[in-house]
């Protein structure tokens, strides 16, 4: 039965042979690979592109010391990006679950109401939760809006909980037992990991630090913003929203600072979309020419 | 005028997967609103049904017409004299008309009215062929679905539920030329994804359709899809060892009905290690979660160790299917264990405690405050008019110190579905503890009810915390500025007023709601300046009073202008308010009622506005008992036309009668001592004179309608349901 690594390589040469560009995480925390500058800044404007990625997601509230079944505060999730979506999306999604060992036909799989929203990145999505046999392994959302603009054309967003559906192939019911590759387990890997960052996010992240992180973060992703620097600008937004999340985890933020701090996020995710937009435009939109003469 | 012949007639949207609950509205919709078009539109129709799936709407008609029918216009001309000359020679009006027309000269016919004679041109107008007119219809009324959120996809403009994949209009054999947005009608439709390899599906004819999509493995007929899963789980059922029944829940039932084109349920198991979690646990585990019926043994309800699902398939790898439904389940259900066991390691005195460090509203402190209040606010409203007359019992107190006990609780802050469970969890782990019945009862049900329609605590114990928690949260978010606005209502303040006042009617409760609302803000004091909680109180009571008033018109069906003319004399009291008004409503349309409603507005009209209020308007009692005097003294001794004596006569003699019956709480017979009155009043208002020349006269008699009015207006404000022409 295959191993978390060759599930992963299976989607990966998948969504390659359809055209995708892959490229590596991003290099910072983030919540969720929509964070990924590959995500939330390539959807927007008229560029056509499609990318596949992993993103180690970062979710310092999910931590269970490593001891929960099925909850752990950093995981992988596989993310595809298609841009504008494509008529078959769905059939393309039914196919890569085909190529790492799912066929349909044997499987129960169900496209089930459920739409996204980031209050934070200003962004909302329409969509499923894609079920197999009862398991929830995947997010299928067409992007609507992101940092607060329409979009045109539409994304497809396609997240894999490759934890959950590699527990699901391998039918492990503890994460620790998943075996990873290399005849190594999850739980060997990450164990450790897992159980000291619960440590840290619940006890000892220090609240006044981290707060005063979030302020000169907040400062620098505007100044940097204001000087036209969108990759760097929001690299500092990204900051911020981790930072909102450890102070979160930590249970330092009440309910309405909360939103506060969201809304802050959110403002900031809002200006680094206008300004990605604004320096496309400048560039004359360089992958538009691409995406036609492609065509 | 000939029927044309009609064809059948097939119109199918196919889609990426609908949500499960637009289906059912979306069907509706073209039944209805599809009928309707056609009938619009000249299109005649036999055996219209709706089909649908999670991928697919569809409309089939046994007929349409081929055509519409031809339709004659008839155009008025200029009159004969201006059409034609002294000769009888066509003048270049007459000819205008002819060509306008269309109609030859020869042949346009003469007709003679009131008016005058004039030229008439005659015009059969050919129906247009149904294939031109649906082209134009169709569109509107696929892109007309009202869906509770649409979305767009690609580089297309078009909004739907969920991105369009394909259009089928077929009128017999042929394809009707529509277009949506950039998707023309067809002939091809998709078979099912798995069963059929999700193969395109040539139709051939309207006709067809169901049997076409049969062979492709789906079964767009939802009665058909119901039919099935019923069968299915009374097979499964049968074959039960022991037997067993599948909980009826037809919400439930219908997303699942929606969540499949191919039906096959089937059974699968857990654990009888999961029974020490309570039922409630369970079932939302089940149903929420994972979208199964749950099972209970043959006449019982306890729970049996399987669950059925529905699958969208066949039999083909069910065993897979069955096994990965359970190891699914099995997590979650190990989850809620986790958590059932982690929070007994608390005692729920700890778990209070522990409602500190949770801010309840930020700036309004935590919630173990809120719990402070709440135990003081219940003894309050118990002794406020809630209770049973006797002091409020410790199982009251308890329970209201106990209530939010379990929002610290793991398997509440899982913050997925078992969070729904708030309330039920708290008087499990309160059982569990070895608090009372009555107590853990309380608990269970003092979110209740939780929204318009939902059932009241019932016993008088939840129902009086259920009113507590509520006016808390009401007099809390008022302060804290979350007073409802517009469309928005951030704490749900309107649900929670409504809530507070279908306990107070259920309990049929007297109290006094200006009282209650300030005990509520009491509490308050030190964060809230004394001016600022006045203006509150005066709010709050004036919006516990306006969902009052909604509640008795849309809940209880009571005219709006009967509940406007007790409101401002009775409100304070809800239930007797509601007495009040149910008594008026059934004394309003009889005849002596309306000449006194008149009678009362007259009053009010003669003083105009120059009325008692407040307490000299209560005290007009007292001044009746003596036999009637002026609330500023004047003596009523004097008044000396006949007619004015008899009604002081009349009311001064029937004040006792009045005040007993009100005592009595017969309000009808209130109604009815003053509907008396009537004819009296019209006789004060025929014979006497009321704005005279003398002073003294015109002061006293003033004085003297004063007091009637004040008197009236004790019960109701009756100009509100007098007839509108005086």
């Amino acid at each position: 039965m295959m191993d978390y690594q060759d599930m992963i390589a299976g989607l990966q040469a998948f969504w390659s042979q359809q055209g995708c560009v892959l490229v590596q995480p991003y290099n910072s925390e983030v919540g969720a690979g929509t964070f990924n500058p590959a995500t939330f800044l390539r959807v927007l404007g008229p560029e056509p592109w499609r990318v596949a990625y992993v993103e180690p997601s970062k979710r310092p509230k999910d931590g269970r010391y490593g001891e929960n079944p099925n909850r752990v505060h950093q995981f992988l999730q596989y993310q595809v990006v298609l841009k504008p979506n494509p008529p078959d999306s769905q059939e393309l999604y039914l196919e890569s679950l085909r190529a790492i060992g799912i066929a349909p036909e044997q499987h129960d799989i169900r496209f089930v109401e459920d739409d996204w929203e980031s209050p934070t990145l200003g962004a909302s999505g329409m969509g499923w939760e894609v079920w197999v046999d009862g398991m929830e392994v995947s997010q299928f959302t067409y992007f609507q809006q992101v940092g607060g603009i329409r979009l045109k054309p539409v994304s497809v967003e396609l997240t894999y909980g490759l934890l959950r559906l590699c527990m699901f192939l391998q039918r492990v019911d503890h994460v620790k037992n998943l075996r990873w590759g290399g005849g190594l387990t999850w739980g060997e890997l990450q164990g450790q990991f897992e159980r000291e960052y619960s440590v840290f996010n619940f006890e000892l992240a220090d609240v006044d630090m981290y707060r005063r992180h979030f302020e000169d973060r907040e400062r620098e992703a505007a100044a940097l913003l204001d000087a036209g620097l969108v990759f760097p600008g929001y690299d500092a937004v990204i900051k911020c929203s981790h930072i909102f999340n450890v102070l979160e985890a930590r249970g330092a933020i009440s309910v309405t600072e909360r939103t506060g701090y969201i809304a802050r996020v959110r403002n900031l995710a809002r200006r680094a979309a206008q300004a990605y937009v604004a320096s496309r435009e400048e560039l004359g939109f360089p992958l538009l020419a691409r995406g036609k003469a492609d065509a | 005028m000939t029927t044309p012949r009609g064809r059948p007639f097939l119109l199918e949207v196919g889609s990426e997967e609908l949500p499960a609950r637009f289906v059912p509205p979306a069907l509706e919709h073209l039944h209805r609103r599809g009928a309707e078009l056609l009938a619009e539109h000249g299109l005649a129709v036999e055996g219209l049904r709706v089909y649908g799936t999670p991928r697919r709407l569809g409309l089939l008609c046994a007929t349409l017409a081929l055509r519409q029918p031809d339709r004659t216009v008839e155009l008025k001309g200029p009159p004969l004299a201006r059409a034609f000359d002294a000769e009888g020679r066509p003048t270049a009006a007459g000819l205008g008309f002819a060509r306008r027309s269309g109609v030859p000269l020869e042949d346009c016919e003469r007709l003679e009215d009131a008016r005058g004679a004039y030229l008439v041109a005659r015009r059969v107008e050919p129906g247009r062929p149904a294939a031109e007119v649906l082209a134009e219809l169709i569109p509107r009324l696929v892109l007309g679905i009202p869906f509770p959120k649409v979305m767009r996809w690609g580089e297309s403009d078009l909004e739907y539920a969920r991105p369009l994949q394909w259009l089928v209009v077929l009128h017999g054999e042929d394809v009707v030329p529509v277009r949506l947005g950039d998707l023309d009608a067809g002939r091809r439709t998709r078979g099912h994804r798995t069963l059929a390899g999700n193969r395109w599906l040539e139709l051939p004819a309207a006709a067809t359709y169901l049997e076409r999509l049969r062979e492709a493995s789906v079964v767009a007929d939802p009665a058909e899809r119901t039919d099935l899963i019923r069968r299915g789980i009374a097979d499964i059922l049968a074959a039960l060892p022991g037997g067993g029944l599948c909980r009826e829940d037809p919400e439930l039932f219908e997303e699942v009905l929606h969540l499949c084109e191919h039906p096959t349920p089937f059974l699968g198991s857990f654990d009888a290690e999961f029974f020490s979690l309570p039922d409630e646990v369970i079932v939302t585990a089940l149903k929420a979660h994972q979208r199964y019926f749950a099972v209970t043994a043959p006449g019982e309800s306890r729970l049996l160790p399987h669950f059925i699902s529905v699958r969208d398939g066949g039999t083909a790898g069910l065993d897979i299917v069955r096994q990965g439904n359970e190891r699914v389940l099995r997590a979650r259900l190990a989850d809620a264990l986790f958590y059932w066991r982690f929070d007994q390691q608390r005692s729920p005195d700890e778990q209070v405690a522990r409602l500190a460090a949770v801010t309840w509203l930020e700036g309004f402190g935590s919630l173990r405050d809120k719990i402070e209040r709440l135990v003081r606010l219940v003894d309050r409203l118990w002794l406020g008019g809630l209770g049973d007359g006797g002091p409020s019992p410790p199982a009251l107190a308890r329970a209201a110190f106990l209530c939010k006990s379990d929002l610290v609780s793991e398997m509440i802050r899982d913050g997925k579905e078992f969070t729904r469970l708030e309330g039920i969890m708290g008087a499990h782990y309160a059982r569990q503890a070895g608090e009372p019945v009555e107590v853990c009862r309380a608990i269970e049900r003092h979110t209740m009810p939780r929204g318009a329609g939902d059932e009241l605590p019932g016993d008088r114990v939840s129902s009086v915390l259920a009113a507590a928690d509520r006016l808390d949260n009401l007099a809390g978010c008022w302060l804290a500025g979350f007073a409802p606005t517009g469309a928005k209502d951030p704490y749900a303040l309107r649900r929670q007023a409504l809530a507070l006042l279908r306990i107070v009617l259920d309990l049929q409760a007297r109290i006094h709601l200006t009282s209650l609302i300030e005990e509520a803000l009491a509490p308050f004091g030190d964060l809230v300046p004394e001016a600022n909680r006045a203006l509150v109180a005066g709010e709050l009571r004036e919006f516990v009073l306006m969902r009052l008033a909604v509640h008795l018109v849309d809940g209880l069906g009571i005219a709006p202008e009967v509940v406007r003319a007790v409101l401002p004399a009775h409100g304070d009291d809800p239930t007797d308010a509601r007495a009040w008004a149910q008594a008026l409503a059934g004394f309003r349309d009889r005849r002596d009622f309306l000449q006194l409603a008149t009678g009362f507005k007259r009053c009010k009209n003669i003083l105009e506005g120059q009325v008692l209020a407040g307490e000299e308007r209560r005290q007009t009692v007292a001044r009746w008992r003596r036999g009637g005097e002026g609330a500023d003294g004047t003596s009523l001794a004097d008044l000396d036309e006949p007619a004015e004596r008899e009604l002081l006569a009349q009311v001064a003699e029937a004040v006792p009668e009045l005040l007993a019956a009100e005592e009595r709480g017969d309000y009808a017979a209130v109604f009815g001592q003053l509907s008396a009155f009537g004819p009296a009043i019209d006789r004060f208002f025929d014979n006497v004179r009321v704005n005279v020349a003398d002073d003294e006269i015109r002061r006293r008699r003033h004085a003297f309608l004063r007091e009637i009015h004040a008197l009236f207006a004790l019960y109701a404000d009756f100009s509100e349901v007098a007839p509108l022409e005086c």
